[in-house]
């Protein structure tokens, strides 16, 4: 299915974007801010700040290294080596969702050396991180093989302004109707900050949608590389 | 032995209802190993779309392709079948050795894909780019990096669109050297191009396409065989007679069987105005040429 060797330089190609264009910088920024925020609001709950970071890290990832009309024509010549459209859409999903979960990684372990979070905590923070990182990159990597850095951009766009509100409370602050449903359909359906910060507690149900998309994302993302073809 | 790659009655559709074109309309081929084989015709005559549908990156809508027995677009089909596009394009921020190591790593049981990719850096002459971005080579380079990552791995097939275009010289002799020395491996080629004197010197058969069809196939000695007698005249006559064809300086027939002699004496008795002549043998060009006017529809 996939190599370590294709794992490997699916790493590389993305540690090149990290380090050779604003990715790297903006990841850092954003890791940097978060963590500067949790540590002067004394959080003692790692699974909000990590889920976060996960999936802007993540969803960043697939901005700058999946979306642009360069990276997903430069595809034609990664589907005429001997490798399958899921391998590589496996490929670019780990290493979105590894660089992502890494990241979260050490914003909990610099939480628990600032003394905000016990072991315990961290622990928690790091497998939520890696949770939220796996859906969104999954997510990430269908919507930037889909409709580029448009829709990744909405993606992360929502992220940031909308995923944190759970849908009870969309449902009091939003007039009933279509808007109403429309919204609270979005909310349960795609990867958001709501659900994935119950993920560092072990909530089974975010543990299974971050599953879901992990496993969804990166399927549609194959058929959508394979579907290239017609 | 199985055939390298075979394809029968291909035929490719772009777009739907008035605005469909059939880019490839029934196209039928076969390379043999070691066999070097041109495409050649005028811009949008389905050269590329051929290609791309050998190469598994579109689906034939008719037709069947096969390399070395499998399905194209295989994982099994794609370690054998090399595919250099005319207009490459390569993941940004990536340097020329970057972009050959990662997609030779894409190759199961490369070893990471070292090995291979420094070959292809060698076979495609490389090595003085090599630390360059990709993105900014010129298009000369960016061709040679598209024919490395074809050589990836070990690869009985390949097709070439466009290799040889925007190339220098000695870049393209050197390319040409390094085409029949795979071909002498046993490596065979199909080489889609507009630089016929290239074509002429490499291909043992071309096939010329028009509107998507074969209009003409024949080993290339045949075809360069045929004399064709040129005559320069004082002054062009009002109708150009029948079977002769029109040059800067006057008129041109092929010879065919007749003797020189035969032919000039045909020229005389329409009273053509010789002020001198000369035999020479058909250049790949003037086939071309010859049978793309045959092809097309009378105006």
């Amino acid at each position: 299915m996939i190599t370590a060797a294709h794992l490997a330089a699916e790493v590389r190609l993305v540690r090149c974007r990290a380090r050779r264009t604003r990715f790297g910088l903006w990841t850092l920024a954003v890791a940097a801010a978060t963590t500067a925020l949790a540590i002067q609001a004394g959080l003692t709950d790692a699974g909000g700040t990590a889920a976060r970071l996960s999936l802007l890290a993540a969803l960043m990832g697939a901005g700058f290294c999946a979306a642009s009309d360069g990276d997903r024509a430069a595809l034609d010549l990664a589907r005429g080596q001997p490798v399958t459209p899921l391998a590589l859409a496996i490929g670019r999903w780990a290493a979105l969702a590894l660089l992502a979960a890494a990241v979260t990684a050490l914003h909990v372990a610099t939480l628990g050396v600032a003394g905000a979070l016990g072991p315990g905590a961290v622990a928690a923070g790091v497998a939520a991180g890696a949770g939220a990182a796996g859906a969104a990159a999954g997510a990430g990597l269908c919507a930037a093989w889909l409709g580029g850095n448009g829709l990744v951009g909405a993606l992360f766009a929502y992220v940031v302004l909308a995923s944190g509100i759970p849908p009870e409370l969309w449902a009091v602050l939003a007039p009933p109707g279509v808007v109403r449903a429309a919204g609270s359909a979005v909310l349960e359906i795609l990867p958001g900050l709501w659900r994935y910060r119950s993920l560092a507690d072990g909530d089974a149900g975010a543990w299974l949608h971050a599953g879901a998309w992990t496993a969804g994302g990166v399927a549609a993302a194959a058929g959508l590389l394979a579907a290239r073809r017609r | 032995m199985t055939t390298p790659l075979e394809a029968r009655d291909v035929v490719r559709r772009f777009g739907r209802g008035r605005r469909r074109v059939v880019a490839v309309a029934g196209v039928s081929l076969a390379l043999a190993p070691g066999e070097i084989v041109g495409v050649v015709g005028a811009n949008g005559a389905g050269k590329t779309t051929l290609l791309r549908v050998l190469a598994g990156l579109l689906e034939p809508h008719q037709g069947s392709v096969r390399v070395a027995g499998h399905l194209p677009g295989t994982p099994a089909a794609r370690r054998v079948l090399g595919f250099a596009p005319d207009a490459p394009v390569f993941p940004a921020g990536l340097t020329a050795g970057e972009v050959l190591a990662y997609l030779a790593a894409l190759h199961p049981g490369s070893g990471g894909g070292r090995a291979a990719a420094e070959r292809a850096i060698r076979l495609a002459g490389l090595e003085q780019v090599v630390a360059r971005p990709a993105a900014t080579l010129s298009a000369g380079w960016r061709r040679r990096l598209a024919f490395g990552q074809a050589v990836l791995g070990a690869r009985h097939v390949l097709l070439l669109d466009e290799t040889l275009a925007g190339l220098d010289p000695m870049a393209r002799r050197a390319l040409c050297e390094r085409l029949a020395g795979l071909a002498a491996e046993g490596v065979a080629v199909l080489l889609s191009s507009h630089d016929l004197a290239a074509v002429e010197r490499l291909a043992a058969r071309v096939l010329v396409l028009r509107a998507g069809t074969v209009v003409r196939e024949a080993r290339t000695a045949e075809l360069l065989g045929e004399r064709v007698l040129e005559v320069t005249l004082d002054r062009r006559p009002a109708v150009t007679p029948a079977g002769f064809r029109p040059t800067a300086r006057g008129l041109e027939m092929d010879v065919g069987e007749e003797t020189v002699e035969a032919a000039l004496a045909r020229c005389r008795a329409f009273g053509l105005p010789i002020r001198g002549s000369r035999v020479r043998l058909r250049t790949l060009e003037d086939v071309v040429v010859e049978a793309l006017d045959d092809a097309a529809p009378p105006r």
